[in-house]
């Protein structure tokens, strides 16, 4: 375990790793996302209020995830960087903001949508929908402030600070349906009973999309990782290697012929 | 099993009426795809290109 | 060494357990202000005063519902947290989902009459989504389920 977490924080190792998995992850990812959505457009019964239109959620709600997801993520490369200084920390969380910037802005979009006809409006300020945007403000500021931070050192470190400072929104996002009278609703009882509210013939569409989306932030991560780690190790042994002997062919989808 | 619920592909594309709700965040999600995959792929590139350039000069000098 | 990440650990929860607590106070000092409506218990209570633009939420009462025309005319009905009740008047644009039986958030102000005369109606969906056919199975099985008042 520690091994392996010992390893994992090693770039050359990272970048090692990544090209091996990404295959892998591009296949599985496709394959659940294109299942999900067509399942979910097509083959999921419409809901007995909204009718079609629910058929948002299954974009929705794994966007949501994600954004809570990859600020957990930066939360805890944070915490690995202020504690043992692991460079790799730092890579990730640079390597993650984006992503979750992203999953943010779609999420705020796809209800945006779903509540014009819904609700009779596309935006309220109830306490969900205010600490969702917030956060969304919160990724952009960690990302402008490290490109405001010439030092690279320093940059990480105010990051890293921001990062656990905003970490405190993420359950007040979370409770905020329940803490506070929202316009939002209330986070769904999945039933695995056929003949009840929230039927799986309703959310496994969205269990496939829910995954599709980790696969996805995975293949980002390691991608804008990889970028990074290439940047930041540019002058060592191992990257002149790897780019002197895969010279034909050195992009990302190319195996790593250098085991030392 | 579950059923396909429209019964052409017009009934589809319109979406119970919803189509214009629907639609567009299904095509934002495309964007976020793109977005994922794009601008990383092409920074790689560009990347591995100044790197390899810079190899090749400090081997000529 | 070990000493020296202790006290980094330290910092590290100091930060998260420090802004934690700051905004915690500051949520609970706003309490009141974040919520975006007010139920039909509070409003009874007097806690807003007439002319003031406020949003009132609660359900539309079964059978409290009367159309007096068309489509775009006026509708009234009583908003209720099942304590209390607001009569509800408005005329304009309804969102897809208001009916009897579901949640409403109304933007506006009480009248003299203490008759609130909406500007803008929302309908707040529940977190429930079924098939058609699942709903008339639930609804058959459990005669409507009666909602209480709870305070």
């Amino acid at each position: 375990m520690w091994q392996w977490l010992y390893k994992l924080g090693s770039p050359k190792w990272f970048y090692t790793i990544g090209n091996r998995v990404l295959p892998w992850l591009w296949g599985v990812t496709g394959l659940l996302l294109v299942v999900g959505i067509i399942w979910g457009l097509g083959f999921s019964p419409p809901d007995y209020q909204m009718g079609d239109n629910y058929r948002i959620i299954y974009l929705h709600v794994p966007a949501a995830g994600l954004m809570k997801g990859s600020f957990y993520m930066m939360a805890l490369c944070s915490a690995a960087l202020l504690i043992w200084k692991i460079k790799m920390a730092d890579i990730v969380a640079k390597a993650v903001a984006p992503i979750g910037a992203m999953a943010t802005l779609l999420m705020l979009v796809s209800g945006s949508l779903w509540g014009i006809p819904t609700w009779g409006t596309w935006w309220i300020w109830d306490a969900r929908l205010t600490s969702s945007l917030l956060q969304f403000f919160i990724f952009v500021g960690i990302i402008a402030l490290r490109s405001a931070i010439e030092s690279r050192d320093s940059a990480a470190k105010a990051c890293a600070v921001l990062t656990l400072v905003g970490l405190v929104n993420i359950p007040i996002i979370e409770y905020s349906v329940e803490w506070w009278n929202t316009l939002h609703q209330g986070a769904s009882d999945l039933s695995l009973r056929d003949s009840s509210a929230n039927p799986p013939e309703i959310w496994i569409p969205a269990f496939f999309t829910g995954f599709g989306f980790i696969g996805l932030f995975f293949i980002g991560l390691i991608l804008r990782s990889q970028n990074e780690i290439l940047l930041r190790e540019r002058r060592s042994q191992w990257v002149k290697d790897l780019l002197l002997t895969d010279n034909a062919k050195a992009d990302t989808e190319s195996g790593i012929n250098t085991n030392a | 099993m579950p059923e396909f619920q429209f019964n052409s592909l017009a009934e589809l594309l319109n979406m119970g009426g919803y189509a214009q709700y629907v639609w567009p965040v299904y095509v934002f999600f495309l964007l976020f795809c793109l977005f994922t995959v794009v601008p990383p792929a092409y920074s790689r590139r560009k990347i591995v290109k100044q790197i390899k350039a810079r190899l090749r000069r400090e081997e000529n000098q | 060494m070990l000493a020296h990440r202790q006290q980094k650990l330290a910092i590290v929860l100091f930060i998260i357990f420090g802004s934690a607590l700051a905004i915690g106070l500051v949520l609970f000092a706003l309490k009141e202000g974040i919520n975006v409506f007010y139920t039909p218990t509070e409003i009874s209570a007097g806690e807003v005063g007439q002319g003031q633009s406020f949003r009132v939420g609660g359900m539309v009462k079964m059978g409290s519902l009367v159309k007096e025309g068309l489509e775009g005319a006026e509708v009234n009905f009583l908003a209720t947290d099942f304590c209390n009740d607001v009569l509800v008047s408005y005329t304009g644009p309804l969102p897809d989902l208001f009916r009897e039986g579901q949640g409403v958030v109304a933007d506006g102000s009480l009248d003299n009459a203490g008759t609130f005369k909406a500007t803008q109606i929302l309908a707040k969906h529940d977190e429930n989504y079924m098939s058609a056919e699942v709903k008339a199975s639930l609804d058959a099985a459990e005669s409507a389920s009666i909602e209480v008042c709870h305070q």
